[in-house]
């Protein structure tokens, strides 16, 4: 019961800390965290393809581009409403995921590995290539903010809360996927995909599953990323973002939602206030992922979580 | 009543023939034995009843429908379950969550229904941690409940896989030489808890290195041997068979040493 | 111009094989994917850039060298860096990925804009048939040929190259057959770098070197030995010279715009109807 109880408090300054922070910290800082808390959409959708499915996918980046260009091109193109572009957004970049990817979900681990740098690149160059319809290199400008009502979340502050939202309703949603009996069988088959189709698991299915629901959370974050930087180019969708969200999510340590949030966290404001450094910056950013994977393969999170203790068995 | 007959069943890897022309009834109701030496055919059996390889040639029919073609999943949705001899586990979750996935199979709801806490699935999620539950406890397994699949002991992670092949709530069981490096003690909970979950009336296929084992167990067993079938009958009368004693004898024998010493 | 454009794409081939060799001797040996063989292209061009400016060697000399040194550092690589990374493939997909980031980036604080390669492979235009072309296109594909007889010889009669070959069928029997695994990983790696370095002298004197160059190179290496089979060194070298050759028709015929899409789809293709690749071979599943 301590336990629970301190649970609470903990919880409870979390939040008051988050709602705070536009008003207290400075313009930057929000913008960071506007950053952080959208990146951490992909990151958890690319957890349930690698921690609990045990497949590594390299085109997250990409699947996050698909959602940012539908609402961009909805929104500019035919001037529909950027709150009415989040479902397309999402529904279109999981149609592009299980195109491309759904026969090549189903192949051994490193196979899967090796397609997913296909998708990226595939979406990459026709980002960059068809011109009449993304612009191309030119990218697209001008995508509009979004309005609640008359007003309109324009600024880092407004932005952060609307954010803020986002990644706390895709935090519960994720547990709650987790906790359902899809998460139960992703764990069973990224255990032992044999004995999970001889207790009856439809392993294809399931797999393809999480696959749509990486996609879907990839989608969704596309969409919050195209309405607050507003300009987007098919560079921001290569292969760099997909490595930095696999990171994310594998430094997180292995399943645990909270850790690739603040896995995020942690590594989105490393690699901002790097950002001076020009390119003494993406080198120390190459040495944290060499450094990381040689010294903490299992994320770096997993240290702090064997001190607390094995919190796996849960409450039963 | 014949629960499961295959037919001229046969089956071969890179040329090297692993069944050949095997028929095999199981009754309702019956323990039945399958003895044989190694590499006799025993697991690859088990692999085809189980859906893991394809026949090359052959029927086999399970409650009158021809299964032969199925899927491993398809299979087990038509009531045949199994074990695996080098225990196939789910190393990183619990023990309870391990039989919860296969009691699954039997409750209704879906994952949406679960992450929107639909009362269906909620029901449902009650009906399988129920079905588990028990099982769990049949197997002796009541209190270890919440420790890590991977970090129990060989003979209960044995009983493990047991158990969640019971929450599959099957018509038949395949238990894959379960008796495989345990202790005499273990081996004696083991046969116990055979006779007990046949009693309730499952039927149950034991492939088994151990001879004695079988002949203690089950009132019938079939031989393999280079992947034929070369006695089916009483078990007390099929090791009596001279065929038999050729093809396996003499092997167990030093391997019952083996366990003795 | 079809035979500008297979020629062309022939000598483009022939460095998606010799970069891709790379990758499917290390996948062979460990069944991981180095990431960062694409930029240990680049560094190699770089190192050569360095020395023949400074040092006049003529062709096959600086070649040698270059290899030579590439060799040395991939074994120094794999004792400090990638002996950790064996954990799982995760761990070494994103660890080469970060090795990868530190080569380029280490580069570009030396050389941050393209510059031109001394032209080591002579400047004459040579004609076959209706095609010309520079002298650098021929040394492209007779070096790779020699590259590759000389890499079968080694792996056929030597002893070092029987032992690479028995810890890349399986280690664990090599190990018990007496061969030193830990040392044959590390010359794995050691040639893996080499040919990837010489390939980029190769390919140097044709276009301008840049820091990033590596980048597109290394990936559609990697499909040209995912495609004709990424533990078949056969089945890569013939997967380089044919995504070589047809992207090249591709963007003469098709569109230049979508020329680089050939590789990714058809690895995508592949992976989906034969993952072994063209000339891999299946290995079994055990139950």
């Amino acid at each position: 019961m301590a336990a629970l109880h301190q649970r609470w408090w903990f919880w409870a300054a979390t939040l008051a800390a988050l709602l705070a922070l536009p008003a207290l910290a400075p313009q930057y800082v929000v913008h960071i965290a506007n950053f952080i808390l959208i990146y951490t959409l992909p990151v958890v959708g690319l957890g349930f393809l690698t921690g609990f499915t045990g497949r590594v996918s390299l085109a997250q980046g990409a699947l996050f581009g698909v959602g940012a260009y539908t609402t961009a091109l909805l929104t500019t193109k035919l001037g529909w409403a950027p709150v009415a572009t989040l479902v397309p957004s999402v529904l279109m970049t999981i149609v592009l995921a299980v195109s491309l990817g759904g026969a090549a979900v189903r192949l051994a681990g490193l196979y899967f590995v090796m397609a997913t740098i296909g998708i990226q690149q595939i979406v990459w160059l026709v980002l960059m290539n068809w011109i009449e319809l993304t612009n191309g290199p030119q990218g697209v400008r001008s995508i509009p903010a979004v309005g609640l009502g008359e007003y309109s979340l324009e600024t880092p502050q407004q932005f952060y809360f609307l954010a803020l939202v986002a990644a706390g309703i895709s935090y519960f949603l994720a547990k709650r996927v987790i906790g359902s009996r899809l998460g139960l069988f992703l764990r069973a088959l990224s255990d032992d995909q044999l004995a999970a189709s001889s207790v009856a698991v439809e392993v294809g299915r399931a797999k393809v599953t999480a696959l749509a629901l990486s996609a879907a959370w990839a989608g969704a974050g596309g969409f919050l990323y195209a309405h607050y930087v507003r300009f987007i180019h098919p560079d921001m969708f290569g292969l760099e973002p997909s490595v930095l969200f696999l990171v994310m999510s594998m430094f997180g340590g292995y399943r645990s939602i909270e850790g690739m949030i603040v896995a995020t966290a942690l590594l989105e404001s490393a690699t901002e206030y790097l950002r001076p450094f020009g390119e003494f910056r993406m080198i120390a950013y190459g040495m944290i992922l060499l450094l990381g994977m040689m010294f903490f393969p299992m994320g770096i999170l997993t240290l702090v979580r064997r001190r607390a203790g094995a919190p796996a068995a849960g409450k039963d | 009543m014949t629960l499961l007959a295959a037919s001229k069943v046969s089956l071969s890897f890179a040329g090297v023939r692993a069944l050949v022309n095997i028929d095999l009834q199981i009754e309702e109701g019956e323990l039945l034995g399958i003895i044989g030496p190694n590499g006799s055919g025993k697991s690859t059996l088990f692999n085809v009843l189980s859906g893991i390889y394809r026949v090359d040639q052959g029927t086999i029919v399970f409650r009158g429908e021809r299964i032969e073609r199925f899927g491993i999943a398809q299979i087990v949705r038509r009531g045949i379950a199994r074990t695996f001899q080098n225990k196939r586990l789910f190393g990183t979750m619990s023990v309870l969550e391990n039989v919860e996935v296969a009691a699954m199979k039997g409750v209704q709801g879906s994952a949406l229904g679960d992450v929107f806490g639909l009362n269906s699935s909620l029901q449902a999620r009650k009906k399988a941690g129920a079905i588990a539950e028990r099982c769990l406890v049949l197997t002796g397994l009541a209190d270890s409940t919440g420790l890590l699949a991977r970090d129990l002991p060989y003979g209960a992670q044995n009983r493990l896989e047991i158990a969640r092949a019971l929450a599959l709530e099957p018509t038949l069981l395949l238990l894959d030489e379960p008796a495989a490096g345990l202790n005499p003690s273990e081996r004696a909970e083991l046969q116990e808890l055979i006779r007990r979950v046949h009693a309730e009336g499952l039927t149950i296929a034991l492939v088994e290195h151990d001879v004695r084992m079988v002949t203690g167990l089950c009132a019938r067993a079939i031989v393999l041997d280079h992947g034929e079938k070369i006695a089916d009958g009483a078990s007390a009368m099929v090791v009596r068979n001279p065929r038999v004693q050729a093809a396996y004898f003499g092997e167990v024998e030093s391997e019952e040493e083996a366990h003795a010493a | 111009m079809f035979d500008q454009l297979f020629i062309g794409g022939l000598a483009t081939g022939c460095v998606y094989a010799v970069v891709g060799l790379g990758f499917t001797l290390v996948y062979r040996t460990l069944r991981m994917v180095n990431f960062a063989q694409g930029h240990v292209f680049m560094a190699g061009a770089f190192l050569g850039l360095v020395i023949a400016e400074r040092v006049h060697l003529p062709a096959l000399p600086l070649l040698f060298v270059v290899g030579a040194v590439a060799f040395a550092l991939g074994m120094v690589l794999e004792r400090l860096v990638f002996r950790r990374l064996y954990h799982n493939h995760e761990v070494f997909i994103v660890g080469s990925i970060g090795l990868g980031i530190v080569l380029m980036n280490g580069v570009r604080v030396f050389f941050p804009e393209p510059v031109p390669f001394p032209k080591v492979f002579g400047s004459e235009v040579v004609q076959i048939g209706a095609a010309r072309f520079q002298e650098g296109y021929l040394w492209v594909v007779l070096s790779t040929l020699v590259l590759v007889v000389l890499l079968h010889a080694m792996f056929t009669y030597t002893r070092t190259g029987r032992a690479l070959r028995a810890v890349a069928a399986d280690a664990e029997i090599a190990a018990t057959v007496g061969v030193d695994v830990k040392r044959a990983i590390a010359l794995t790696f050691g040639l893996s770098f080499a040919v990837a370095a010489i390939a980029g002298v190769l390919i140097g004197p044709l276009y301008f070197v840049s820091f990033d160059m590596g980048d597109m190179v290394g990936l559609k290496a990697f499909s040209a030995a995912v495609f004709g089979g990424i533990n078949s060194i056969p089945g890569t070298i013939l997967g380089g010279l044919v995504i070589g050759v047809l992207e090249n028709l591709a963007g003469g015929y098709i569109s230049s715009a979508y020329k680089d899409l050939v590789a990714f789809v058809i690895l995508l293709v592949m992976l989906i109807w034969r993952p072994t690749g063209l000339l891999g071979r299946e290995t079994p599943v055990k139950v």
